[in-house]
């Protein structure tokens, strides 16, 4: 086990080993030492543009050029510091880099340049330039010694402040804030913007002091006026640099909105401009510088322009109520904070669907809801109406089984006291006849009439039989238990059975429909238990309390499946007993089960209201 | 030695005629009646030796008249005639007072010498009494 783990771990350190033996050999043959790249931004470091630029440079210098440099920047202060800032930075750089070489230098605006090529021969002799500025040197300049690349840095006074004017069309007057150590810098713009002031009133705002310029800002009338904040060098400002102070105090303290040329400025408070980018002036001309390092001689490079967008603070547009679609097509807004509905469009839109699917899917189980309560009601109706026909089906059968015994009653009655009863008559006149005087007694003529009575009789017990069993006549005279043991006592010679009967309590004063009832009840368990369960011991119990009369016929047969029975619609015996028992108000209880013979118990009340 | 007095009720005309031509050479019918009522009556008013009556009677039917002319006192003999031949019908009645239990359809053989029976002083009980 322990040697097939061993193997990824020997081949893991035999590739970390050849790695570090190896390797380092062939990048040692290859490698070179660090190019060393200087660059000279005008103004303190805290000067609006010098970190954007200088980021920017770095950014590309380190991360693109695949080539180790060692980087370092200086910053010349003349215009904080006058002359004596040049000549110290030239010391200054002398003795700090002595005995380094140079491979670029890079030149950040017009001032830097003036310091470079002005000390050239001390401090970078023989190192070629990468220029950024605004002034491009002429076409000697930028050949002489190890040669110039330049990006010109453009400034769209003219383009910012035509815009600044389409934007608001009732600006009548313009303050232009262009202070500059360089009074060829202010005149070369007064001569650009010149061509407006047939338009609007041009107004340089001059000040000792921040304070004092401040102060004439505040003053712009509403409505009619705009600033257009240009540069403002040699102001005393506040003593904490912030390099983004100017703008920020003009934008805070003008009553009318602010247009500037410099990308850096918008986020300060400034509506916007044609503006140049400093980031990418600073990608330009250390890309410049890259090419530079890679061979390329500075005067071979062409001359660059840095880009001059459109740019707006979204937030600003909104302040000064600029609808965005009338600005220029390219145009970049920043800080655009989209609305809500901006924001999560996409969201909201989505939220409403689901809410509107959700909605719907409420309103579909709702009807739906509806629909089941109203086939609930409607399945309820006809459970009703269902209810209402089986018991009227009930009180039918029941009054079909009163119709039927009413109706057999109504035979037996006529046969019994009618056909029975002339058959007396007729058996008396043929006794009488026979024993009258006369030819009557010829033996023939008797015999004829022995035989005429004997058939009499023989048809009287027919019809008498016929006659009980449609309808005990006894039951009338002598009651429920005589009528019941009578029936027993028939049973048993008919079939060949044993038919035990015994029978408690009073029955005289019980209704005879009901008396018929236990009759019936009895007549068919005892009928089923012979016909059906092939019976040969049977018992019948009538037995009467105060308020109840009890039957209980029990007997030995098969028995049968009750349910069984029940659920094929029931054998007709059992529905006539349970009906005949429901008639009177009893309930029946039966007891059996295939090879446990059956016992049927109907109880009824004694009292019993016979409705139907 | 004077014939005995016999009052007969049947319901039926047909019996009822029957049973005075096979009585009334043997005895002396006092009256033939068709209902318990008039059987009431014609005992109260007649007061027979012997009542022969049917059971089953419109109104009243003879065990009902019997019973009223027991409550009121009558010492006429009862013979009841009937289709009914019940073992335990005819016990119940013989147990209450009546004197002889006659099969209607044996009238013609039986009641005579039944009616003889009672006179002296015997019940009778026709032999064809089933249990039903």
């Amino acid at each position: 086990m322990t040697g097939f783990r061993i193997r990824p771990w020997l081949s893991a350190a035999t590739a970390v080993v050849a790695t570090v033996f190896v390797c380092p050999a062939i990048v040692a043959a290859q490698e070179r030492p660090p190019r060393t790249v200087l660059t000279i931004h005008a103004g303190s470091q805290f000067f609006p543009a010098n970190p954007v630029l200088d980021a920017a440079i770095r950014e590309v210098l380190l991360s693109r050029g695949g080539m180790p440099i060692d980087y370092y920047t200086e910053y010349i202060e003349t215009d904080r510091f006058g002359p004596v800032a040049s000549a110290a930075l030239v010391d200054y750089v002398r003795r700090k880099y002595e005995g380094r070489h140079f491979d670029v230098v890079l030149a950040m605006t017009n001032y830097a340049l003036q310091f470079v090529l002005e000390n050239r021969d001390e401090l970078f002799p023989g190192v070629p330039i990468a220029f950024a500025g605004i002034a491009v040197p002429g076409e000697a300049a930028r050949r002489a010694a190890s040669g110039i690349a330049v990006v010109r840095i453009g400034s769209a006074y003219v383009e910012t402040l035509k815009l600044a004017l389409q934007l608001h069309p009732t600006t009548e007057r313009v303050f232009v804030m262009a202070r500059s150590a360089s009074q060829e810098n202010v005149d070369a713009v007064r001569a650009q913007l010149s061509a407006f002031s047939r338009q609007v009133q041009l107004t340089f705002v001059e000040g000792k002091t921040m304070a004092d310029v401040l102060e004439t800002i505040r003053a712009a009338p509403p409505q009619k006026s705009i600033v257009l904040h240009l540069w403002q060098r040699g102001t005393e400002t506040q003593e904490l640099p912030d390099p983004l102070g100017v703008a920020r105090s003009v934008a805070e303290a003008s009553p009318v909105p602010v247009y500037g040329t410099v990308d850096i400025n918008i986020g300060t408070g400034i509506v916007g401009g044609v503006v140049r980018g400093t980031r990418e002036t600073g990608i330009q001309v250390a890309e410049m510088a890259l090419k530079i390092l890679e061979g390329t001689r500075p005067q071979d490079i062409p001359i660059a322009d840095t880009p001059l967008v459109p740019t707006f603070d979204w937030r600003q547009l909104k302040r000064w109520g600029i609808d965005p679609a009338r600005l220029p097509p390219g145009s970049q807004l920043l800080f655009f904070t989209p609305t809500v509905w901006e924001r999560y469009r996409t969201y909201i839109i989505a939220t409403i669907l689901v809410v509107a699917a959700q909605l719907l899917a409420i309103a579909g189980l709702l009807v739906q809801r509806a629909r089941r309560r109203r086939a609930e009601e409607m399945v309820m109706a006809r459970e009703a109406t269902i209810r209402t026909s089986y018991q009227r089906i009930r009180q039918l059968a029941g009054r079909l089984i009163t119709a039927q015994d009413a109706a057999r009653t109504s035979i037996a009655r006529d046969l019994h006291d009618g056909v029975c009863q002339e058959l007396a008559s007729v058996s008396i006149a043929v006794g009488n006849l026979k024993s009258s005087a006369g030819s009557i007694q010829d033996a023939q003529t008797q015999q004829t009439l022995s035989r005429i009575h004997r058939e009499t009789l023989e048809m009287f017990e027919g019809i008498r039989r016929l006659s009980h069993d449609l309808h005990p006549a006894s039951l009338r005279l002598v009651g429920a238990t005589t009528a019941l043991r009578g029936h027993c006592a028939e049973i048993e010679k008919r079939h060949g059975v044993q038919v035990r009967f015994t029978a408690g309590g009073d029955f005289s004063d019980l209704d005879p429909d009901i008396s018929v009832c236990f009759f019936r009840i009895a007549q068919e368990a005892l009928r089923n238990g012979i016909a059906h369960g092939g019976a040969r011991q049977l018992s019948v119990s009538l037995v009467r309390s105060d308020a109840h009369v009890d039957l209980t016929v029990t007997d030995d047969g098969r028995g049968f499946d009750l349910e069984g029975v029940r659920g094929h619609g029931g054998g007709l015996g059992l529905v006539s007993i349970e009906e005949r028992a429901h008639a009177i108000g009893g309930d029946v209880r039966i007891v059996t089960a295939p090879g446990r013979g059956t016992t049927v118990h109907v109880r009824a009340p004694a009292a019993s209201v016979v409705g139907v | 030695m004077s014939r005995a007095r016999v009052l007969i009720a049947d319901d039926h005309a047909f019996v009822l005629e029957g049973l005075v031509n096979l009585l009334k050479d043997r005895f002396e019918v006092v009256a033939a009646v068709t209902d318990g009522h008039l059987l009431v009556d014609a005992a109260t008013r007649l007061r027979p030796d012997v009542i022969v009556t049917d059971i089953s009677m419109p109104g009243l039917n003879g065990i009902e008249a019997f019973e009223r002319l027991k409550a009121a006192g009558s010492e006429a003999r009862v013979i009841v005639l009937t289709l009914h031949a019940d073992v335990d019908l005819a016990a119940s009645l013989v147990q209450s007072g009546v004197r002889g239990y006659v099969a209607k359809m044996q009238a013609v053989s039986e009641l005579v010498p039944a009616i003889e029976q009672v006179l002296a002083g015997q019940v009778y009980l026709t032999p064809t009494l089933t249990n039903y």
